[in-house]
């Protein structure tokens, strides 16, 4: 099947720091691709330079048959109008000064969607579908809680019916009993509409429990991709393994089971360099000097299950 | 039985607007660690505030709070002073703004020792040293003398940490002291909270939104809800058969990261507004098994569970 | 964002002084202020009967009944004088502050949204405005070009738009950033839409405070301008009304009291208005 989204060799540079570095993935249509890491990782510019809301430095990312890297002005609005985005944070993505309704009616009337009474029924249709009542139109977002806040973000992002949704730490600012309401919703909203999801999260378990597909970043690079429950039952990179024996779990005997394996202290490899691999500063496995000579690329260890080490 | 270190009871905080926490009762024993989960404005964060009576000026307490036997709520301001740091120490979640940027850790630590008695200066610098090595801080000496800035966020939670312990309290509160950090690095925390129970006895009381963090550290959990306790056990029993559905619900709503999980179960609506009076228990609005009686009275926590229906989870 | 109460109290304040800027009385008294100028120079013909050009026999008469803030040197009444001279005033500041308020958004806003290049460019250009003796320069070009209303008002506006621009520039580089500016252009808006519809709409509020000190400043440059005899004597303005008085500061104490009380009431009303409004929610809620 051809891929919806293709990103290959995509590398975004800030100043002298490397955010993104030669990254490299493809998304199936109707698949959810889950993309962890940790703060600084790189996740959150490499899922928007995916959507070209950021221009990269190089490499590229083919959305629906779309180069991205090259697109411009209103190519780039061409794109949008299948390829949306669901922000982190439900305080800072809704312009204060704008109802719902305008809000919702923006996307309609720029992409030339919709007007007049079709648009206000697209408008209700979506609002709904997303959880809230047709009287929340009328209303500014300061009326709204956290959570409430962010459904009106993913209905703005569906407006346009797209095919493709980056969702950049939807839940991560939202308490427990909300986030499951988002999490639920943003599946809901899959099946019912078709959607592919690249979605972006540091938190491990929401990350198995939404994603088909696995890709782990570590300071720029992905580490290592697989299917869900491979990688969290098998994972074979030493940075995906350390993330994994670091999250406890919220049931007494697994979590001292857990605690047995943790082997505590933190490795520091003062032979590591910034040719090697990323992680062989911290990595417990390194040898050197192959992992400070040179940076391990992202190769297949078994179908459908890729590792970027030397050793795995 | 020997004494709590921290007896709360009955404990009420309002506002002018609105009540926070109301009828909060617990113990704290001594090398005792205990968690107290909660979402925002559970008043997780409030009540531990008010032990050492960290809160806003506009907010009024009632009740009672004992620590080693005396009344905190009656404390003069200069025992409140000397009771802070010396017995009771608090970690907060963001360890930058815990320390003053201009000042080098290790200054900062020793500060917190001289205030409460301690002058000669290589004694200092030596136990500043020896307590930055105590929370794995490597090379002590040199990163004493460091500014906050050129710690990592991790070094600094531990630094902090440090900080907290350098006088040896009876107790010690942390509030949410992993929530900003890498999972990686809560990791260490967590393991240097556990090290610096068993070695000192010093006991914990950890405030967190995080179920997993609770069940890796405390042997005791408490779980708030709309400023009231509603469930307080054993943490193996309460996460294992929780007996309240809200905790029930919680734990429902948290995907697993051991084992795959079905669809969650979301808790339906949001937390109470607590400028709004609401008659009953006040979970009954998103709770699945209310009653007529849930809307009506308020239920007593009786037996570690405020509920009236206590379903068979 | 701190509140009114939090800030910190400047050392050469006192106390009691402070906390009167700060509680919305002073917003009260401000308004009231304002009002009062406002409305007795656009009631002036219902106020007072006589005519502020019209010359008589009965010159520098002492205020009195007939004649409430005295005549002048013509004979001409002091009080209509006052009354119709506002008018002047308060045209050129209201105007002058409008075409420098919206020049200094454009350029803010444009300098904050583009950064790079573009606002490298219109930072150095208004700073190059910023450090020019704004008086001295308003003085040399109304004198080469000539005085009257227009370019009072186009002298003064085009000098002083500045402030605003940096004020709007600031704000416009922390907005730019928030997610819904992103949101917006994943919806399809072009920058012309997302700045119009996005980003304007939340920098307005802060434009209120710089707006109601942009007049009072504008008044003043205006009466300093007159005062130097540039004024437009086709409408005399306070300014003029003072030029001409202190002729005869020591015959008639009248002539230069009267616009200069005027004058004050204006400056000091629009001042409290602009630092209450400044410190009220309006502005302070306006984050989110």
């Amino acid at each position: 099947m051809t891929p919806l989204v293709r990103v290959t060799q995509l590398t975004k540079q800030f100043a002298k720091t490397r955010a993104v570095d030669g990254v490299s993935f493809d998304i199936a249509p109707g698949e959810t691709l889950g993309l962890v890491g940790e703060s600084g990782s790189g996740k959150s510019t490499l899922g928007r330079a995916v959507v070209g809301l950021l221009p990269a430095t190089s490499g590229e990312s083919i959305v629906d048959g779309q180069n991205v890297g090259t697109l411009r002005g209103s190519a780039r609005k061409a794109l949008w109008r299948h390829a949306q985005m669901v922000f982190q944070d439900p305080y800072s993505s809704l312009n204060p000064k704008m109802t719902v309704r305008d809000a919702l009616a923006e996307p309609l009337r720029n992409f030339g969607i919709a007007r007049g009474a079709e648009a206000d029924k697209l408008i209700r249709e979506t609002i709904e579908a997303c959880g809230l009542p047709a009287s929340a139109l009328p209303r500014y977002p300061r009326e709204f809680s956290g959570g409430q806040r962010q459904r009106i973000g993913i209905a703005r992002a569906l407006i346009v019916r797209p095919n493709f949704i980056v969702a950049d730490e939807p839940v991560s600012a939202l308490d427990v009993s909300i986030q499951a309401q988002i999490i639920n919703l943003l599946q809901d909203l899959k099946s019912e509409f078709g959607l592919t999801y690249l979605f972006i999260a540091h938190d491990l378990a929401v990350i198995r429990h939404v994603s088909d597909r696995v890709a782990v970043m570590y300071r720029g690079k992905l580490v290592e991709t697989a299917p869900a429950a491979t990688l969290y039952a098998t994972p074979r990179h030493p940075y995906t393994q350390l993330l994994l024996r670091s999250v406890p779990v919220p049931d007494p005997k697994a979590e001292i089971e857990r605690r047995r394996n943790v082997t505590g202290a933190e490795v520091t490899n003062a032979e590591a360099t910034d040719n090697g691999c990323p992680f062989a500063a911290r990595c417990p496995m390194a040898k050197f000097p192959t992992c400070s000579d040179k940076a391990p690329e992202l190769s297949a260890k078994a179908s459908d299950h890729l590792v970027a080490c030397h050793f795995a | 039985m020997s004494e709590p270190v921290l007896s709360i009871r009955d404990l009420h905080v309002s506002f002018p607007t609105a009540t926070v926490v109301q009828g909060v009762s617990f113990d704290v024993m001594p090398g005792e660690i205990v968690g107290v989960v909660g979402e925002s404005g559970s008043g997780k964060s409030m009540t531990a505030r008010s032990v050492l009576r960290l809160l806003p000026k506009s907010a009024r307490l009632g009740g009672s709070i004992r620590f080693r036997g005396q009344e905190v709520l009656d404390m003069s301001p200069a025992d409140i002073r000397a009771m802070r740091g010396a017995l009771v120490s608090m970690v907060f979640q963001d360890p930058m703004t815990s320390f003053n940027p201009v000042l080098r850790i290790g200054d900062q630590i020793a500060e917190a020792m001289t205030l409460h008695g301690q002058k000669d200066r290589k004694t200092l610098s030596d136990r500043v040293a020896s307590l930055l090595a105590s929370v794995g801080i490597g090379n002590p000496k040199a990163r004493a003398r460091a500014y906050p800035h050129e710690f990592s966020g991790g070094m600094r939670q531990r630094a902090l940490t440090a900080m907290a312990v350098a006088n040896g309290p009876a107790l010690l509160i942390a509030d949410e002291p992993t929530t900003a950090l890498d999972v990686t690095v809560q990791d260490q925390i967590l393991q240097l909270m556990r090290d610096l129970n068993a070695t000192s006895g010093t006991a914990i009381l950890l405030i967190t939104h995080n179920i997993a963090v609770v069940a890796s550290l405390c042997r005791r959990l408490i779980v708030m809800y709309a400023g009231r306790v509603v469930e307080d056990g054993p943490t193996d029993e309460v996460l294992t058969a929780p007996r309240h559905p809200y905790t029930w619900s919680l734990l429902q709503s948290v995907p697993r990261l051991d084992r795959a999980t079905g669809r969650l179960v979301a808790i339906k609506g949001q937390p109470p507004d607590p400028a709004e009076p609401l008659a009953g228990c006040k979970f009954h609005p998103r709770c699945p098994w209310v009653e007529e009686r849930c809307t009506r009275d308020e239920p007593p926590l009786e037996d570690g569970v405020r509920c009236w229906v206590r379903p068979a989870l | 964002m701190k509140t009114a109460a939090t800030l910190p109290t400047p050392w050469f304040a006192p106390a009691w002084l402070v906390r009167f800027l700060r509680s919305p009385i002073s917003t009260v008294v401000g308004s009231l202020l304002v009002l009062v100028v406002v409305a007795g120079v656009i009631l002036a013909p219902l106020i007072t009967h006589a005519d502020p050009m019209a010359l008589s026999s009965d010159t520098l008469l002492e205020p009195a009944w007939a004649h409430p803030m005295g005549t002048d040197d013509l004979g001409r009444d002091e009080l209509a004088r006052v009354l119709y001279g506002g008018r002047a005033s308060l045209v050129i500041g209201l105007f002058s502050a409008l075409l420098s308020v919206i020049l200094g958004m454009t350029i803010g806003m444009v300098a904050g949204f583009f950064g790079g290049a573009i606002d490298e460019t219109l930072m150095r250009i208004t700073e190059a405005f910023q450090i020019l003796p704004k008086l001295l320069v308003a003085v040399v070009v109304v004198s080469l070009i000539g005085s009257g209303l227009t370019n009072e008002v186009l002298v003064i506006g085009l000098l002083s738009w500045p402030a605003t621009a940096r004020v709007i520039r600031g704000r416009v580089q922390v907005i730019r950033h928030e997610e819904f500016i992103a949101a917006a252009e994943m919806s399809g808006a072009s920058w012309l839409r997302v700045l119009v519809r996005h980003v304007a709409p939340n920098v307005v509020s802060f434009l209120l405070v710089s707006a109601s000190l942009q007049v009072a400043s504008a008044i003043m440059s205006e009466s300093f301008l007159s005062f130097l005899g540039l004024g437009d004597p086709a409408h005399p303005s306070w300014g003029l009304l003072l030029q001409q008085g202190q002729l005869f500061l020591s015959d008639a104490w009248w002539l230069t009291t009267f616009p200069g009380i005027a004058l004050a009431m204006t400056i000091l009303g629009l001042n409290l208005l602009g630092d209450g409004v400044s410190g009220s929610r309006i502005v302070a809620g306006s984050r989110r």
